[in-house]
């Protein structure tokens, strides 16, 4: 093998040697220093390819939706749900971790239909108290009355299960509640970005319930005490 | 026999999930699009699990899967097409001096077009061999090292000409 040869052969993998070229680098002090250079570049290629974190919890919401069919990772709470019912866990570990993984993604999913529902914020004017009980009792979660104005006030669909989508007139521009029933228990307070949107997430009487605001607009302590003002 | 499959499933994903998300986002420059070519890829890969009889070719076989699930979106299949994989556009951005100054490695993979940076990539993420490349990539063996050889060409020079600049005038680019 000439140099060139092994020059050709070191770019197209500087890793896997094959006897002879492993030999013609013994030999050559320029080629070993050629595949030191090539080391080290794929050395940094490969930190910024792996630089981005993986998210949370992926592989168990990867397994959950190839076993158990939910259309999207959206879409994921029913098949979870299905899945939590139909499989004995074999640890406390394993548990913890799916329940996890299904919160957050129900967390995600209630984000994304917050910020991708631009049409909710339109000022539908003044959400009667009365109506406000007697749609949010009906998914049987107690919400105290939010202190400002409830300008806007839908049923909303969101993986699968029926929702309350609400928005008041905050002290620093509108804000969204979401209520979703199904939650696996998990009432430590969560915090979840996306888009410029952010959601605060808490949990009551089996429902997880989110304030959302752009991150910009409410700062996250503020948005939690908006959350607990309504959700106690 | 479906537990088995089950369990090895859940092992492989949780082997490989990140290494495929990586893969994945380099091609679709977005985590919630990457996630999804991933979760929908991987379901893909369940539905004929049992297919791949070689263990050592499961790797290769789900890069695959993700690669075919991420051109499945059309638009991007043609942006990918059209950059032309000839000497041509290296050349062009060797000779890029303003895209050259304030090079970081980022911008460097971001910027070699897809087609010539991908069988480096899968080198790289999931340390294939040529001839796996090869099989991923529907070429030959020569055309998967030939590629690869290019590819490294590119980087490595373009790498070379950021050394070249002051740390100072280094951007740091957030993805």
């Amino acid at each position: 093998m000439n140099e060139i040869e092994a020059r050709r052969a070191l770019l197209s993998d500087p890793r896997r040697l094959a006897p002879e070229l492993a030999e013609a680098i013994a030999r050559d002090a320029r080629l070993a220093a050629v595949r030191e250079e090539l080391l080290r570049a794929d050395d940094d290629m490969k930190r910024a390819l792996t630089a981005a974190p993986v998210p949370e919890g992926l592989a168990e919401r990867i397994v959950l939706r190839a076993r158990y069919g939910a259309g999207s990772r959206w879409g994921l709470a029913l098949a979870a749900a299905a899945a939590a019912l139909a499989i004995a866990l074999p640890s406390y570990l394993d548990r913890f971790h799916r329940a996890r993984a299904l919160e957050i993604a129900r967390d995600e999913a209630m984000l994304r239909h917050v910020a991708e529902s631009t049409g909710e914020l339109e000022d539908d004017g003044h959400v009667e108290p009365a109506a406000f009980r007697a749609s949010v009792a009906r998914l049987g979660v107690p919400l105290r009355l939010p202190g400002y104005r409830v300008r806007h006030l839908a049923n909303c669909v969101i993986a699968g299960v029926e929702s309350r989508h609400f928005v008041i007139d905050g002290p620093r521009g509108p804000v969204s509640y979401v209520i979703l029933p199904g939650a696996l228990g998990d009432a430590a307070m969560r915090t979840l970005e996306w888009d410029g949107m952010r959601g605060v997430f808490t949990q009551r009487a089996g429902a997880t319930i989110g304030a959302f605001a752009t991150a910009g607009s409410v700062a996250r302590p503020d948005l939690e005490r908006l959350l607990l003002a309504v959700a106690g | 026999m479906l537990g088995r499959s089950a369990a090895h499933f859940d092992q492989v994903v949780r082997a490989y999930s990140p290494e495929l998300f990586h893969f994945a986002l380099w091609l679709a420059r977005d985590r919630h699009r990457a996630e999804d070519i991933l979760q929908e890829a991987l379901a893909r890969a369940w539905g004929s699990w049992g297919r791949v009889k070689d263990e050592g070719a499961r790797r290769a076989w789900l890069y695959t899967i993700v690669r075919n699930e991420f051109y499945r979106n059309d638009e991007r299949r043609r942006r990918v097409q059209e950059e032309e994989l000839d000497e041509a556009v290296l050349a062009e951005l060797r000779d890029e001096r303003d895209f050259t100054r304030g090079l970081e490695i980022r911008q460097i993979l971001d910027r070699v077009p897809a087609a010539i940076m991908e069988p480096l990539v899968l080198q790289n993420l999931g340390g294939l061999s040529c001839e796996e490349i090869a099989s991923v990539l529907g070429v030959s063996a020569g055309a998967a090292a030939t590629r690869i050889s290019r590819a490294r060409s590119a980087v490595r020079d373009l790498m070379r000409k950021a050394e070249e600049r002051p740390a100072a005038a280094r951007k740091e680019v957030v993805r």
